[in-house]
């Protein structure tokens, strides 16, 4: 099958079909034009609120936005909190290896819950964003580490993370354009969020206890996840 | 729409709403979208989608593929607003409904409705297909890229298509 001609491999199909494609269309009356029209115009020159002007900017606009907002949520975080001692240490190179990595995987991660209507659908890749930005963190926790354990349990971490992590996603439910909640698009501004949450952790943070470090920093992107689907699943009902 | 995007030009929206609205409608129809105010109300969701995605349309794009690519997301949100809902739909309301075409019988040959009610018992993935394509005359490459699979994918699934539709329509 070439890929402009219209060939079906059977005549009398063909036939068929082109006998159907050439029947009145189903039709608008000129009434019915004209009554759509005016709804259609009525809601594009309505004047749009804030909101809506935020969810018609550009899509590359809107993921710059909610990564420029992410980025200045943690910067104010750390402003208000501290960075640790150790992070100028030996680990230097490691961390900057893998937070560039994940502010990667956040970008991507924006860029799928800000996706157009005029996009095709990811299916599959979208979710693969998703899994990497929740899995990478969990693999960056279990990487050996210059031992530091000050016996801090992880819970108080993991709250800081949610918190800020879901800050961070509010732009990205906001700026999106789709008339109902989408699960993949909830859970990837959610992941991104996880990302920065941890992300925010790791240079505060001086515990580098394993344990410590996949309860209370890379349990933030799960956490958040999961909570994603569960209002998705809820707000169905 | 070049037009519409950069000046907000209202009599370049009301030209792309004279251009697309009919063909849109009959669009939603051939998918069993096929009570009026359903399918009138999916064109004005895909027009609204339209004016608020016009800034992200790139000079030099095709503005068909563009426009059917809204269309079919809009087709697929509806799918899960009426799951939500718990709405039942359209055509499977009235179980007869299935059968039926999507267009009044006097307007409507014998062939058309059993076409009609052919395409309605293809899967919803082989009838966007043979829709865009054969209806819609929009090419595999572009049919590939708005409902982001390969294009051997959408050849494949083209051709098992054509194939049950034969079927069902007891051609060779």
């Amino acid at each position: 099958m070439m890929s402009g001609e219209r060939t079906t491999e059977s005549d009398g199909l063909e036939k068929r079909l082109a006998s159907a494609a050439r029947e009145p269309a189903p039709g608008l009356s000129q009434a019915e034009m004209t009554a759509l029209w005016g709804r259609v115009r009525a809601e594009a020159t309505a004047p749009p609120g804030w909101l809506e002007r935020l969810r018609e900017l550009p899509t590359g606009v809107r993921v710059t936005m909610a990564l420029g907002f992410a980025l200045v949520v943690v910067a104010i975080a750390l402003l208000a909190t501290g960075t640790r001692e150790s992070l100028a240490g030996p680990g230097m190179m490691r961390l900057t290896l893998g937070l560039s990595g994940l502010a990667l995987l956040a970008a991507a991660s924006f860029a799928v819950s800000l996706r157009g209507m005029h996009q095709r659908p990811l299916r599959g890749a979208g979710w693969g964003v998703i899994a990497m930005a929740v899995a990478v963190p969990v693999s960056l926790a279990l990487l050996p580490q210059a031992p530091h354990a000050d016996g801090r349990s992880g819970l108080g971490c993991l709250l800081f993370g949610v918190a800020t992590g879901a800050l961070v996603s509010v732009p990205a439910f906001l700026m999106q354009r789709a008339s109902v909640p989408v699960l993949a698009r909830a859970c990837a501004a959610l992941a991104a969020g996880g990302a920065f949450g941890y992300a925010l952790l790791e240079l505060h943070c001086p515990s580098r206890d394993v344990t410590h470090l996949l309860v209370g920093h890379a349990a933030v992107g799960v956490v958040l996840v999961v909570l994603s689907a569960i209002v998705v699943s809820v707000r169905r009902r | 729409m070049e037009r519409y995007r950069d000046r907000g030009d209202e009599a370049a929206f009301a030209t792309l709403f004279g251009r697309y609205a009919t063909r849109l409608h009959t669009f939603f129809s051939r998918f069993g979208d096929r009570a009026a105010a359903d399918a009138g109300d999916l064109v004005q969701k895909t027009f609204l989608h339209v004016h608020r995605a016009r800034k992200d349309f790139q000079s030099g794009r095709l503005l068909r593929p563009w426009m059917y690519t809204i269309a079919l997301n809009v087709r697929r949100e509806e799918g899960r607003r009426r799951v939500r809902s718990r709405e039942v739909p359209v055509d499977l309301q009235d179980p007869g409904a299935i059968r039926e075409p999507s267009v009044e019988p006097q307007a409507s040959s014998v062939n058309d409705r059993l076409v009609q009610r052919a395409l309605l018992q293809l899967s919803e993935i082989q009838r966007e297909v043979i829709v865009l394509h054969w209806f819609d005359g929009l090419s595999f490459p572009e049919i590939s890229e708005m409902v982001g699979a390969s294009v051997s994918a959408v050849k494949v699934r083209a051709h098992r298509a054509y194939g049950d539709l034969r079927q069902i329509l007891g051609e060779p």
